[in-house]
């Protein structure tokens, strides 16, 4: 038993062995297929993601091309309708501006829409009434204008004529014969006149006409005006509707935020527009007041420039106090150092009083402007909309400026209350 | 049940926001919150209310974001729940159709104390802080009622968290009694002890 089995011991391992090496050889030739297979797959697969990431590379490639593409047709178009634009917006603040007036009037029971077109119908009226009274006023002191510089004129020839040696008086009614005889027939003297004066009568015609140019640009402004009231008087009627139809289509996730950060920015634009209205306001009316005591033309134009030019920080003042540096070139109560000295005077009180009084008191140091954004602002908006971009540049810099810093702080809350509710 | 519309299709539909305006103004005079309004309150209120629709699982209010508004359930299920310090959430309540959630948030934007998330799919009524500020500005009489109305509100709440501070606090007395006679009777043990030995 003992030999049976000591025989049988050793042969085991032999057995095992070869049964070991019959399934291993097998298999590990199973492997080594596997393996093989699984080389050609990852080369495969790696071929595959190559690919890929060359298709994403270029998907990318144009989609960014696309995104270049979309962005410069939008500039293009907003360029294209920015007139159309720059009515919607300047309806839409003054909308905003005149929101809390027909609040005000809905408190007292009036229902919104009456409340919306008094609102509207009086401003038609004090703007058609402010025009009628501007125009009148225009047209006396350019006619006065007109008679004191013909006057001055006048007298200035007569004083050169007289001061003119005999021959030079001759030459001259030679010349004036050669400018207004152009077939070279001789005429006496007294048809040069007639026909100098006819010339006259011709430049005069011209500038007529150059009158009634600018009567239909004035014309054409008048309807820009009455456009832009109706759409006024549509936002204010209709701005709580369109905030309500905006707002259903936001989805549920973001729509608390998307409410608070609507309401921020609405009460910060709203407080930055009437604030910069009420500025405008005093700046013109301490300006009109000093202009009327130095006695210039034109005083009450020259205080709403001063006042609207004071949009436009650090130049503005200047730009403002030009139109009556050059009225006191026409005419002034005092002499032209007096006048000169008085417009400076008001011109640094003005900006002494803004500056220490109305910009802390009713706009804050938040929307303040650096100078080289304001100075590049004001550039663009003049490139653009001319006078009026130059006007807008800024307070509508200073509005994008406040609904960025508003999105900011709403996102920073909205992602703080995120991880902290999701944690 | 519609979702969040696109802006165009709302373009138009006057009909619609009448229609929602009138199902708000009947749903309003059924509650108990606004039981003092007279018919033409409860339009004008219905005027600044937003219906939301919600699904199953949606988070309505979400913890520790800043309150913007209140809502009341128009039709569907709302689960509240809060998380606690460890990380583990708390179910708090459970509220159906007619109950209302968030009144606080109407009057303070201080962060949610709770989630809300809707239990099944869920029609809500949102009323929220800037239109009732406008509301204030443009209906003040109106705007004071809805207020006061949810000053009452919140008083009730109030009387009713003071009632369960009293009883917690008549709690922990008694535990302190029970814990204090305990400690006694240890003292007293140990004195024994002390004498035997």
């Amino acid at each position: 038993m003992e030999s049976q089995s000591t025989t049988q011991t050793e042969v085991q391992p032999t057995d095992s062995i070869e049964v070991l090496t019959e399934t291993l050889l097998p298999l590990s030739t199973t492997l080594a297929n596997i393996s093989s297979s699984n080389r050609a797959l990852s080369r495969e697969s790696r071929k595959q993601t190559q690919g890929i990431q060359e298709q994403n590379i270029s998907l990318r490639l144009i989609s960014m091309t696309m995104m270049i593409v979309f962005i410069a047709i939008l500039a293009s178009l907003i360029y294209l309708i920015r007139d159309t634009l720059t009515i919607i917006m300047i309806s839409f603040l003054i909308a905003y501006i005149l929101a809390p007036l027909v609040d005000y009037f809905e408190g007292l029971g009036i229902p919104r829409s009456l409340a919306v077109t008094g609102v509207t119908l009086g401003i038609l009226a004090e703007v058609v009434i402010g025009l009628i009274f501007v125009v009148t006023t225009v047209a006396n002191q350019l006619d006065q204008l007109q008679a004191s510089q013909d006057q001055a004129m006048v007298g200035q020839v007569e004083q050169i004529l007289n001061s003119l040696p005999p021959v030079w008086q001759t030459r001259l009614i030679e010349l004036l014969r050669v400018e207004v005889d152009a077939s070279g027939s001789s005429l006496d003297t007294q048809q040069v006149i007639e026909a100098s004066m006819k010339r006259l009568e011709e430049l005069i015609i011209g500038q007529s006409n150059q009158i009634i140019g600018a009567t239909r640009g004035l014309f054409s402004a008048f309807i820009n005006g009455i456009i832009i009231l109706f759409t006024s008087f549509f936002f204010l009627s209709g701005g709580r509707k369109m905030k309500k139809a905006f707002m259903r289509s936001i989805p549920n996730r973001i729509f608390e935020p998307i409410l608070v950060l609507l309401d921020g920015i609405d009460q910060q634009l709203g407080d930055y527009l009437r604030s910069r209205v009420i500025q405008t306001g005093i700046i013109a009316a301490v300006c009109m007041v000093g202009y009327v005591i130095l006695g210039l033309p034109l005083a009450i134009i020259l205080g709403v420039i001063a006042g609207l030019a004071n949009l436009i920080p650090y130049i503005g003042p200047f730009l403002g106090a030009i139109p009556a540096i050059i009225m006191v070139l026409v005419g002034s109560r005092f002499g032209l150092g007096t006048s000169l000295g008085g417009i400076a005077i008001i011109t640094v009180g003005v900006q002494i009083i803004d500056t220490a009084l109305i910009t802390p008191l009713l706009i804050g140091k938040s929307v303040e402007l650096d100078p080289i954004t304001t100075v590049v602002v004001v550039l663009v908006g003049e490139q653009l909309l001319g006078l009026i971009g130059m006007l807008m540049a800024v307070p509508l810099t200073a509005m994008l400026k406040l609904i960025c810093q508003e999105l900011v702080t709403q996102f920073r809350g909205y992602s703080r209350s995120f991880t902290y509710g999701s944690s | 049940m519609s979702r969040s519309d696109g802006i165009w299709q709302e373009v138009g539909k006057y009909n619609d926001r009448k229609k929602i305006e009138q199902d708000i103004t009947a749903l309003l005079k059924q509650m108990e919150l606004f039981e003092d309004l007279s018919d033409r309150d409860l339009r004008q209120i219905a005027q600044i209310a937003y219906r939301r629709f919600y699904a199953a699982g949606e988070a309505i209010v979400i913890e520790g974001q800043d309150a913007a508004g209140m809502y009341i359930i128009m039709d569907g299920e709302v689960e509240v729940t809060k998380e606690l310090a460890d990380g583990s959430v708390v179910r708090l309540a459970t509220l159906d159709s007619g109950n209302f959630f968030g009144d606080v948030g109407l009057i303070d934007n201080s962060p949610r104390t709770a989630t809300v998330q809707a239990v099944r799919d869920s029609e809500m009524i949102g009323f929220f802080r800037p239109e009732l500020l406008d509301l204030m500005d443009s209906q003040a009489r109106l705007a004071s009622n809805l207020i006061f109305t949810l000053a009452k509100i919140v008083a009730s709440r109030l009387r009713f968290t003071n009632r369960k501070l009293q009883e917690a606090q008549s709690e922990i007395d008694q535990l302190k009694t029970t814990l204090e006679t305990l400690q006694v009777s240890e003292a007293d043990q140990t004195k024994i002890k002390t004498e035997i030995v």
